[in-house]
């Protein structure tokens, strides 16, 4: 059954790759852009798809695949199911930041805007730290409770920069705030790509002890974990793998809350194996994700984020109908 | 303060040596000062009630909460020299609880227990699948594998995390109040699996509330009140009224029983005598 | 050349124009460049020759890209500077007005000349639209000074800050703006400014949303004395009065011609109609020559 579940996976992700290359909008038709993919058709065809469109996919396939990553991590290491980096306000914070220097900043330094979402998104993971430290060194359940804290703060933060927006900022104040990749370009991609290596390998590298986790520090100290090294490490990279996330996308909630479930329902709990794929359908979900936000209600835009949260809501209720 | 418990019963070689061991949660320790050591195929029983810090220290000889005074060995070596895998390969926690946050099955929280001797990548081989089969025989629960965890009673959840502790064949197990939410029957089932993985030659630390279970596993007792030692010991040499008395404040009958230990029944709390300190 | 945002403009022949903007479109025809238009941003109305050219969404990379346009015009007035961004990154040329006064309006019409090949064209229009804006401002300048908002939105109450073409069309008028300074080109004010007593003129465009706000405003007991007539409220066809393009004079015409009308006391204080006071008539659109 983990075999097919393997080779489904493959295949899905392969669709949404065909798919939001080709048949993302109407300017350059399905079979103009595979010839553009060939080698072949006319100039602006080739522009459309390689400038336009695979830019967008490849940042939508990091982005799915760090918000998955880390979100899967944080469930393990909280042995929380609802863990993940939004509910931690790590994007939120990220977000803040985004917003306040969009707002802030004149036109010239506009692309200063990821630096200030990645400062946003450490100062909130420091913040998060140092609110969850007891005894012991910070436990889930304080990072969780850190975490709302932190999220309210952002969300109050967010709302007086939108309130003071001037008009011409909004609409990348709500590109932030409600998640877009509209504006992918081969530039951030080429900085991103390189950037979640290390933090994805720290989260790959601890999978087992996640799963560990899991079912208690307790639990997990007894059977060998450096519990105190090993929530440092994780926490860290899945904030860094969310910075980056938010940086250049914005707030994509429920990817990281939503992949991980569906996952375990196909390959089961061990963290060890549930980590890569994880990864990989977050890729696939935020690029099919895109795909929607793009085509739903052409020519408008949905920011992605508003149809990742419209598809994962239900799937969230569901979750918590079938909780014990 | 202690009576000597330098050696172990039958002149095993120690497994594992506390000496004047500290420690506790915060500012303040809970255990202060305790000698304890326990060998191969050998089970000491830690009594004592509420708050006397028995819990902390099993915590702190499994390593996992760290000494403020006093050391432990393990195997002759200091635990700080060890790394905490290797001391996972040697000693088995049995946890009083734990919350399984996500559905798991019996056969995926066994394997767990293989986590010791297996490093961060390398996967599952036929011999730890074989040392799984081979604690879940134990315990009882071949074939209960694909049986979700959250779906078993009390007694077969506890009986799954001795199988976890098992899968990484220690040598010695600690176990916290493992029969606490345990119905009589599987009480006495738990006792039996670790009666015989004890004279296997697997040693054990048990912390129990109920003497009358300690009393059927221990080879020697030793009693905590306010986090030191109060006494140490066989069992006919510790447990009398007088110690029921003096640490946990009841009033008790002893009623002898063939061959083995007397049960011991409590009658009445015992009255407060002029200077005592309340129990626990 | 360099537009008016300060992004160099690559020379070239355009063949293939896109206007983003409505005041655009209108700049592209008067310089003569309407032939070359091969699709618009989707409000465009004027000249009527631009209605019925296809439309571009906004924010639509791909289309804008599909259309394969040598120049694309663009305004602050309305277009997203990220779009902006991202269509010079793909190596497509982007002219951008930005038009916060009638001395920029003239600039802009030189600019939109000189991009589209057509440089005396530019010119003579500028040459126009600043001899109309100064003839305007020669008719208003015995009007006696009185205080005024140019309302962009009801409620909440959004007005015309100094720096802003519309703040340019009340100074000319005579009308001080009483909108604050320094708190972005269209802030969100108080509505306790609408009972400022020092208010004696509030400007707006003449738009269904805003006449409908304007209606459950002046029902409401806040709204009683706006009702009654005090401030008293010009409304300007918006399409000439919300546009910073080429007929941007005729909306100072309108205005100072509904001022002078008012100071003479001819009673007009016509609120409520859809004529209104002083509706400039589309006579005075320019025809492409």
């Amino acid at each position: 059954m983990r075999r097919a579940a393997d080779a489904g996976l493959v295949v899905v992700l392969l669709s949404a790759v065909a798919a939001s290359l080709l048949f993302a909008g109407p300017a350059a038709s399905p079979g103009e852009a595979l010839a553009a993919l060939a080698g072949g058709g006319p100039p602006e065809v080739r522009t459309i798809v390689f400038d336009l469109r695979l830019p967008r996919l490849a940042l939508a396939l990091v982005v799915g695949a760090s918000l998955a990553l880390a979100g899967a991590a944080l469930q393990a290491l909280l042995s929380n199911p609802l863990a993940d980096p939004f509910l931690l306000g790590i994007s939120g914070g990220g977000a803040a930041a985004a917003t306040a220097a969009y707002v802030v900043l004149p036109a010239a330094a506009l692309g200063l805007v990821p630096a200030a979402a990645m400062a946003g998104a450490a100062l909130a993971t420091g913040l998060v730290w140092w609110l969850a430290r007891g005894p012991l060194g910070p436990s889930g359940t304080r990072m969780i409770l850190a975490g709302v804290a932190v999220n309210a703060a952002a969300s109050a933060a967010i709302l007086t920069m939108l309130a003071l927006a001037p008009s011409p900022r909004l609409p990348g104040v709500i590109a932030v705030t409600m998640g877009s990749l509209a504006s992918a370009n081969p530039g951030q991609v080429a900085w991103l790509t390189p950037y979640i290596l290390v933090p994805g390998f720290v989260l790959l590298l601890h999978g087992r002890d996640l799963g560990l986790l899991a079912t208690g520090e307790e639990s997990a100290a007894a059977l060998g974990v450096e519990v105190a090294t090993v929530r440092r490490r994780v926490f860290l990279a899945a904030a860094a793998l969310c910075g980056g996330a938010v940086a250049f996308a914005g707030v994509i909630g429920f990817v990281g809350l939503v992949t991980p479930h569906v996952c375990r329902l196909l390959w089961g709990q061990s963290t060890r194996r549930l980590l890569p794929r994880a990864a990989l359908a977050g890729a696939a979900l935020t690029a099919l994700g895109d795909l929607v936000a793009r085509r739903a209600l052409a020519p408008a835009e949905l920011p992605v984020g508003v149809v990742t949260a419209l598809l994962g809501v239900p799937f969230f209720v569901a979750l918590l109908r079938r909780a014990p | 303060m202690s009576p000597a418990a330098a050696t172990g019963a039958g002149g095993n070689v120690a497994l594992l040596r506390a000496t004047s061991l500290s420690g506790g949660y915060g500012e303040a320790d809970v255990v202060r000062e305790v000698d304890l050591v326990v060998s191969a195929g050998e089970c000491v029983a830690l009594l004592g009630p509420n708050g006397a810090g028995k819990s902390t220290l099993l915590r702190l000889l499994a390593g996992i909460l760290p000494a403020s005074g006093g050391g432990v060995e393990l195997r002759g070596r200091p635990l700080a020299q060890w790394r905490r895998r290797e001391i996972a390969r040697v000693v088995g926690l049995v946890p009083q609880h734990v919350n399984f946050a996500f559905p798991v099955t019996v056969a995926e929280v066994v394997e767990q227990g293989r986590a010791p001797h297996l490093g961060a990548w390398r996967p599952a081989a036929p011999r730890d699948h074989a040392a799984v089969a081979e604690a879940l025989r134990r315990v009882g629960l071949a074939g209960r594998e694909a049986s979700g965890v959250q779906r078993l009673s009390g007694g077969e959840r506890q009986l799954v995390l001795l199988a976890r502790a098992l899968a990484s064949q220690p040598e010695l197990l600690l176990l916290d109040e493992p029969i606490a939410a345990l119905d009589i029957r599987h009480q006495l089932e738990f006792a039996e699996i670790l009666g015989e993985l004890v004279r296997g030659g697997v040693g054990a630390v048990l912390v129990a509330h109920d003497w009358n279970f300690a009393l059927r596993l221990a080879h020697r007792l030793v009693v905590l009140h306010h986090g030191r030692v109060h006494a140490t010991g066989a069992p006919p040499d510790v447990l009398r009224p007088e110690l029921f008395r003096a640490v946990f404040g009841v009033e008790v009958d002893t009623l002898p029983r063939g061959a083995g230990p007397p049960l011991f029944a409590p009658r009445r709390v015992a009255p407060e005598e002029a200077g005592r300190d309340g129990k626990g | 050349m360099i537009d008016q945002i300060g992004s160099p403009v690559p020379g070239g022949p355009v063949r293939r124009l896109v206007a983003l903007a409505p005041d655009v479109t209108e700049l592209a025809f008067a310089v003569g460049a309407g032939g070359l238009v091969v699709a618009v941003g989707e409000a465009a109305d004027f000249p009527p020759a631009a209605t019925r050219l296809p439309h571009v969404a906004p924010g639509d990379a791909e289309a804008i890209v599909a259309l394969r346009p040598d120049l694309v015009l663009a305004t602050t007035a309305g277009n997203d500077p990220r779009l902006i961004g991202r269509l010079r990154d793909l190596g497509i040329r982007v002219c951008t007005v930005d038009v916060t006064s009638f001395a920029r309006l003239v600039a802009a019409c030189r600019l939109a000349g000189e991009v589209v090949g057509q440089p005396a064209r530019g010119e003579r229009l500028a040459r126009e639209v600043e001899e109309r804006t100064a003839r305007a401002s020669e008719r208003a300048r015995t009007l006696p000074l009185e205080r005024a908002i140019f309302v962009v939105w009801w409620d909440p109450l959004i007005v015309a800050a100094p720096g802003t073409f519309h703040d340019d069309m009340l100074r000319r008028s005579r009308l001080e703006n009483l909108a604050p300074a320094a708190a972005g080109r269209y802030p969100r004010v108080d509505p306790e400014l609408l009972l400022d007593a020092r208010l004696a003129v509030i400007v707006a465009p003449d738009e269904p949303d805003l006449r409908a706000g304007f209606a459950r405003l002046t029902a409401s007991p806040f709204g009683a004395r706006l009702a009654a007539g005090t401030p008293r409220v010009i409304w300007l066809p918006a399409d000439l009065a919300d546009r910073p393009g080429p007929r941007l004079p005729a909306a100072l015409e309108a205005l100072v011609t509904a001022r002078v009308a008012g100071e003479a006391g001819s009673g007009i204080r016509d609120q409520g109609s859809g004529a209104g006071m002083a509706v400039a008539t589309p006579r005075a659109q320019r025809r492409p020559r």
